[in-house]
């Protein structure tokens, strides 16, 4: 749209331009043959002229004239007589020996401007010389500005006695008449005016325009720092690939204590120095955006060195060269993460969210350090991008795995955990983690589609394998979700003894406040005969006050409790006992999860505890795979 | 804002260009001066007030307001001529006429500037000149004429 008006806007300037260069033109010929016409009507006048002084004083004009003050003042008369508005000035001059023009006549009407006879005149142009030497008419063409601006044309038009100039006529034509014949071309001149000032304000205004937007733009694309804005980045990788660049995100430490200690003057001088050092270490093509404070997210496009390298020595230099400012010297903190970007990668906002994550582990961890991240980590970005999950939902590449749950007692399988995991677009034999894509499709319309996906395959499998058991994870939000219990509702009520055979893991992130709400919920899953348990008990939120106030049927202990039982085997041992006492005195069941070995299953047999989940029992896999 | 600042620019322009043309005449006259004295500030007497505007801003020239002080004094008007020829002054003076007539009306007037045909006219005399023990450099030769 803005381009088709582009288009049409300097189709339009271009079309004016042309008609007005086409109508200058007719008015500069037409003005030219008006010339013509004026020069020739002069020429006659002034043949009338010479002919009449040349009558006059019987070809002896500068004797006669000299000698006869009455013929003089005749010829003067006549002079007069042809001064119209088209001459202003008609006067006759003659060469004296030493070469000085002298007047003979002169024609003006006023007494101030009346030369005198023989008054010397010095004119401005050779060209009197010339007609008087030739004895050929001249023309003089006046400047439009200066001494003689109100002259048109001067038609020096020799008189000639027996072929010798005796004298030199001078008709000027003056610059009003040049402009009363103009009015001639007046209509045509005005809309040329009117063209030309439309033009000219048309120009004035696109180049104030351009000027506006220029600034305007500058103040969009560059930020104080003189780094670019966010703005510039998002068009930049509207138009450009993100895959042909690396990221770096690089934050100076504890600025606020900077600006604090020199002030905010100092701060902004400072940040603009850490800026240009940047560019001056970065390669030819990348892009520092401010995003934030000391934050600055940095892309470079990819070269044929060594990433490593080239970071590492990116970070040295921006961090390990003192920085010297209004007599202080300042060596700088900086945190930094840097990304290979893969090939895969779409949105710089994802990249921006890993480096992100990245860079506040290094914050954690102590600051001033840089943390060059896994190529893995690109999965992550592959992933965890929205649409190519929303395509995977529609595409039905979303399914169930299954983990066995194993009575260690008797070694026989009482249940299996559905596990959802992702189809990769491309290589289907590729099955992806929820690490990468649950986080970026909670809260959105496709964790609803893919929890009834998850429904779907998990009731599926419960009404093709009738013995089997299945436990499936909730997250604590997902209670409070009214159109995802409203879907499970409908399910178990729909299922009723299949619903037996299901457990509601409940995955908690954040602790819970309203108990009787929760409780509620549970018992609205308890309600067709399904099972509650707490998942990752001993760990995070999972604590022992919930057992005080929720009502639930199974504890999963927490996979780091099981996973110490090597390395710290005596006090590791006493709390899974207090943890099986607990729940034996509670009539729970309790489940050990990340039981990963033969040594582990052991210590859970001497501790008491009846099932068990891990490798050592068998990975996620389809349920085809263990129920034959 | 940025009207103001396009009118005054126009403002500026116009009374620029009506500078140019005092400039060019106080430059010539400048010029003249360097070549007929020795001195730094000159004592001008002239009548003429657009004259009187022009010289008022030359830090070389001061004007007078009697003739008995000028070193040079400009013939502008009929009434000057009269005044300069009824009193005595200084064989030092130098006196320039602004008009072709005034050169023919009295021989102590070295030069004019006038302007004839909307052509600007400067022109001395030799003889006048010697009399006063001037000679004008090479450049003024196209203006120095042995007659009247």
């Amino acid at each position: 749209m803005r381009k088709h008006f582009e288009k049409g806007t300097i189709l339009f300037i271009v079309i004016l331009f042309g008609i007005a260069g086409y109508l200058q033109l007719s008015i500069v010929k037409s003005t030219q043959k008006l010339r013509g016409e004026e020069l020739v009507k002069t020429e006659q006048y002034a043949q009338k002229i010479a002919t009449l002084i040349r009558q006059k004083t019987d070809n002896t004009i500068l004797e006669t004239l000299e000698k006869n003050r009455g013929v003089r003042e005749d010829l003067n008369k006549i002079l007069e007589a042809f001064l119209t508005k088209q001459f202003i000035y008609m006067f006759v001059l003659y060469q004296d020996a030493n070469g000085h023009f002298r007047f003979l006549l002169d024609g003006s009407l006023k007494k101030e401007e009346k030369a005198a006879f023989k008054e010397i005149f010095i004119p401005k142009s050779n060209k009197f010389v010339e007609a008087y030497t030739t004895g050929k008419m001249q023309i003089i063409e006046q400047k439009k500005v200066g001494d003689t601006e109100d002259i048109w044309m001067t038609i020096l038009y020799p008189i000639l006695v027996d072929g010798k100039t005796e004298a030199l006529l001078s008709l000027e034509l003056s610059s009003t008449y040049a402009n009363y014949l103009n009015t001639f071309n007046s209509p045509l001149m005005r809309i040329v005016h009117w063209m030309q000032l439309f033009l000219l304000v048309s120009m004035i205004m696109l180049i104030f325009l351009a000027y506006r937007y220029y600034h305007l733009n500058h103040s969009l694309t560059i930020d104080k720092t003189t780094a670019y804005t966010k703005y510039y980045i998002n068009n930049f990788f509207s138009k450009k690939k993100i895959t042909e660049y690396n990221a770096f995100l690089v934050d100076i430490d504890e600025f606020k204590d900077i600006n604090k200690k020199y002030g905010y003057a100092f701060g902004d001088k400072l940040i603009k120095m850490f800026v240009q050092r940047m560019k001056n270490k970065l390669i030819y093509g990348s892009k520092i955006v401010a995003s934030g404070g000391a934050e600055f997210l940095i892309f470079l496009p990819k070269t044929t060195h060594d990433f490593k390298t080239l970071t590492e020595a990116f970070y040295k230099e921006i961090k390990t060269i003192p920085y010297e400012l209004d007599g202080h010297t300042l060596y700088l903190q900086v945190s930094m993460s840097a990304l290979r970007i893969s090939s895969e990668s779409k949105l710089y906002s994802d990249v921006q969210r890993v480096l992100d994550e990245h860079l506040m582990l290094v914050k954690n961890k102590g600051k001033n350090h840089l943390k060059i991240i896994d190529d893995s980590e690109n999965d992550k970005l592959k992933y965890g991008n929205l649409d190519y999950i929303k395509e995977a939902i529609s595409e039905r590449r979303i399914c169930c795995l299954y983990q066995p749950i194993v009575d260690i007692t008797q070694d026989k399988t009482v249940k299996y955990e559905a596990l959802v995991r992702m189809i990769d677009r491309d290589d289907t034999s590729k099955i992806v983690s929820p690490y990468y894509f649950l986080y970026a499709i909670k809260d959105t319309s496709q964790y609803i589609k893919m929890s009834k996906m998850v429904l779907e395959d998990v009731f599926g499998t419960l009404e093709k394998y009738p013995t089997v058991q299945i436990s499936m994870n909730l997250d604590l939000n997902d209670l409070y979700n009214a159109h995802l219990m409203e879907m499970i509702d409908k399910y178990l009520k729909k299922c009723q003894k299949i619903s037996k055979r299901i457990t509601f893991e409940i995955v908690e992130d954040r602790d819970i406040f309203d108990y009787e709400k929760v409780n509620a919920i549970f018992g609205q899953l308890r309600k067709y005969g399904s099972k509650v348990a707490i998942d990752d008990f001993g760990s995070g939120y999972a604590n022992y006050a919930y057992l005080t106030k929720l009502d639930v049927d199974i504890l999963k202990i927490d996979g780091s409790l099981i996973g110490t039982l090597l390395t710290f085997p005596e006090r590791s041992k006493m709390i899974l006992h207090s943890i099986k006492e607990l729940a034996e005195r509670l009539k729970l069941e309790v489940i050990a999860e990340f039981v990963e070995n033969e040594e582990i299953c052991e210590i859970l047999k001497e501790i008491g505890i009846t099932y068990a989940q891990g490798y050592h029992f068998g990975r996620p896999a389809p349920i085809d795979h263990y129920i034959k | 804002m940025k009207m103001k600042k396009i009118v005054f620019t126009l403002l500026l322009l116009f009374g620029q260009l009506y500078a140019m043309e005092r400039e060019s005449t106080l430059k010539l006259y400048h010029h003249l001066f360097r070549h007929l004295f020795h001195k730094e500030v000159i004592s001008v007497y002239v009548e003429d007030r657009e004259y009187q505007k022009v010289f008022a801003s030359s830090p070389f020239i001061r004007l007078v307001p009697y003739l008995k002080d000028a070193d040079f004094v400009m013939i502008t008007s009929d009434r000057v001529l009269e005044e300069v020829q009824k009193r005595k002054l200084s064989s030092k003076t130098i006196l320039f006429a602004t008009k072709y007539k005034y050169l023919e009306a009295s021989k102590r007037i070295i030069g004019a500037f006038y302007w004839r045909k909307s052509r600007s006219q400067y022109l001395f005399l030799q003889d006048r000149l010697n009399e006063h023990n001037i000679s004008l450099p090479a450049g003024y030769s196209k203006f120095i004429l042995d007659e009247l």
